[in-house]
């Protein structure tokens, strides 16, 4: 079938949302220079609970989730020396999308000037049974800007008892400075298939996440990290990659994953960029 | 293949070629040794897994576009499929096992005066970069020369094995054997890969990997 015979009704299904965000540095602290939408993505009001001028930002996507046929982009642009930090108030969903091969897609850019620094700490991403979910982040490092990011899948909701048994997710993450890639990692979940099963791959468990920062930690300072991270059920493996400190998780607790992601997000920090960590008052709701 | 390119195919595959490839095991002895990988079959599994993902995802088929890369002598185009190379690679640990391959190989092409290995690069050399180079030079056909490095990758998983597990010699002749049957159909899948699909995420072998750097005793290096 061609463009030109499909229904209306089933163009009119298909929501395409964008949000494009600059923050910019104004001395005292960092502020929401532009704000672009286009359909149902929008950023809240921006908070100020840091006495570093970082802007905080709860991204929010009202319908909650993606249909068949829908794609969700993020932009962000943090110029120079400017600090923030973003979250979502609840996890992502891709619904099921049974019997389709069209794909449902996250895009997320950021680009992080000199100077500047980026926190990217959204819920996870609940990837229904039967979706084609394709989850791309891709991170642009300028200079000496730094990234402190995690992206979470949880295939199923499983929860209700539904597990991850038809569909497929690709989840991409890319970290580039200065136009030169840093860090990739592609994760390609077929249900069913190998990758999801073998030893080598999930591991036949449900929940993944992969946490990278533009940081240099010692390896006793790892090693302290990974001590205390065995206190959080799942398997953990962190490494340091010249300059990029990499956290990855796998396992079959979503909130063990998130509370591990978070315990090391506030003990490095202060190392990350010279101030406490100041949790995001949504994460209590 | 021209008698003398199948010969020199052979030189650099083989296990005797001083790079050091023997002292690395690519997270499998940390998935030997937490108990992830207990029987023969548990061995054929790993292997084969990651030679279907990692090797058809990232190392063949930039094996082809670096091999093309030396092939124009375009410098700019070796040092963007180096660095994506490295990008890709998943650890501190399997970063450095593939710096130090690299460099390895690139010392050992220099002392035997092949042309350009002296080109100093963006960022350290991988061992596929190296690998390609020593290719072109030699006059190595790609197809050939795609299924030698999976071969001596494969045969080094399995002598790997040999000293973790432990796997008998025979019942590793015969693994090897089995394994072998994949390596045509790894080459021809790598080769339908398209750039923007290059890349690949082996979630438990990445921990395995970063878990690695921390084991205490380890008879591979990290």
């Amino acid at each position: 079938m061609n463009s030109l015979s499909t229904p209306e009704h089933a163009l009119k299904r298909q929501w395409r949302a964008s949000l494009n965000l600059e923050i910019a540095d104004r001395g005292d602290k960092s502020v929401l220079l532009s704000s672009m939408h286009e359909g149902p993505l929008r950023v809240q009001r921006p908070f100020f609970p840091e006495c570093n001028g970082c802007c905080h930002l709860y991204i929010l996507h009202p319908p909650g989730g993606l249909v068949i046929g829908d794609e969700l982009t993020l932009g962000v642009d943090v110029r120079e020396k400017a600090k923030a930090l973003l979250t979502t108030p609840s996890a992502g969903k891709v619904y099921g999308a049974k019997n389709r091969r069209d794909a449902q897609k996250q895009n997320i850019r950021f680009r992080i000037e000199r100077g500047a620094c980026l926190e990217w700490l959204p819920q996870e991403t609940i990837i229904f049974n039967t979706a084609q979910a394709q989850l791309t982040t891709r991170i642009e490092l300028e200079g000496d800007g730094k990234i402190f990011a995690w992206d979470i899948a949880r295939l199923g909701r499983i929860a209700s008892g539904e597990h991850f048994t038809a569909g497929r997710c690709l989840q991409t993450i890319e970290l580039w400075r200065d136009d030169r890639p840093l860090f990739m990692e592609k994760n390609r979940i077929v249900a069913g298939e190998d990758l999801q099963n073998a030893v080598w791959g999930l591991q036949a468990q449900n929940t993944t996440g992969t946490l990278v920062a533009s940081m240099q930690l010692t390896r006793d300072a790892i090693d302290q990290l990974y001590e205390k991270l065995k206190g959080y059920e799942g398997l953990w493996g962190l490494t340091q990659k010249q300059d990029v400190f990499i956290a990855r998780y796998l396992g079959d607790n979503i909130s063990s994953c998130r509370a591990g992601f978070e315990f090391l997000w506030q003990a490095t920090r202060t190392h990350f960029n010279g101030s406490e960590a100041m949790r995001p008052r949504i994460w209590n709701t | 293949m021209q008698n003398l390119a199948l010969l020199k195919l052979m030189h650099l595959v083989s296990p005797a070629l001083p790079v050091g490839a023997y002292a690395y095991s690519n997270g499998q002895e940390y998935a030997v040794d937490c108990g992830w990988l207990i029987t023969d079959a548990d061995i054929a599994e790993w292997v084969r897994g990651v030679m279907q993902h990692s090797l058809v995802y990232l190392d063949v088929p930039l094996l082809k576009r670096l091999y093309q890369a030396w092939h124009k002598q375009d410098l700019s185009e070796v040092n963007s499929w180096n660095n994506l190379l490295r990008a890709n690679r998943e650890t501190s640990e399997l970063l450095l096992e593939d710096e130090q391959l690299g460099q390895a190989l690139q010392r050992l092409l220099l002392s035997l005066e092949v042309k350009h290995a002296e080109k100093k690069l963006e960022s350290p050399a991988s061992f596929v970069t190296m690998f390609a180079l020593a290719g072109v030079e030699w006059s190595i056909p790609l197809e050939e020369l795609q299924q030698g490095f999976v071969w001596s990758w494969l045969e080094n998983q399995i002598a790997a094995a040999t000293k973790i597990v432990p796997l008998g010699q025979t019942q590793a002749q015969k693994l090897l054997k089995e394994l072998m049957q994949d390596v045509p159909g790894v080459c021809e899948k790598a080769n339908t890969i398209e750039d923007e699909n290059i890349g690949l995420g082996l979630p438990a072998l990445a921990i395995a990997s970063s878990l690695h750097e921390r084991q205490y005793s380890r008879l591979f290096r990290s």
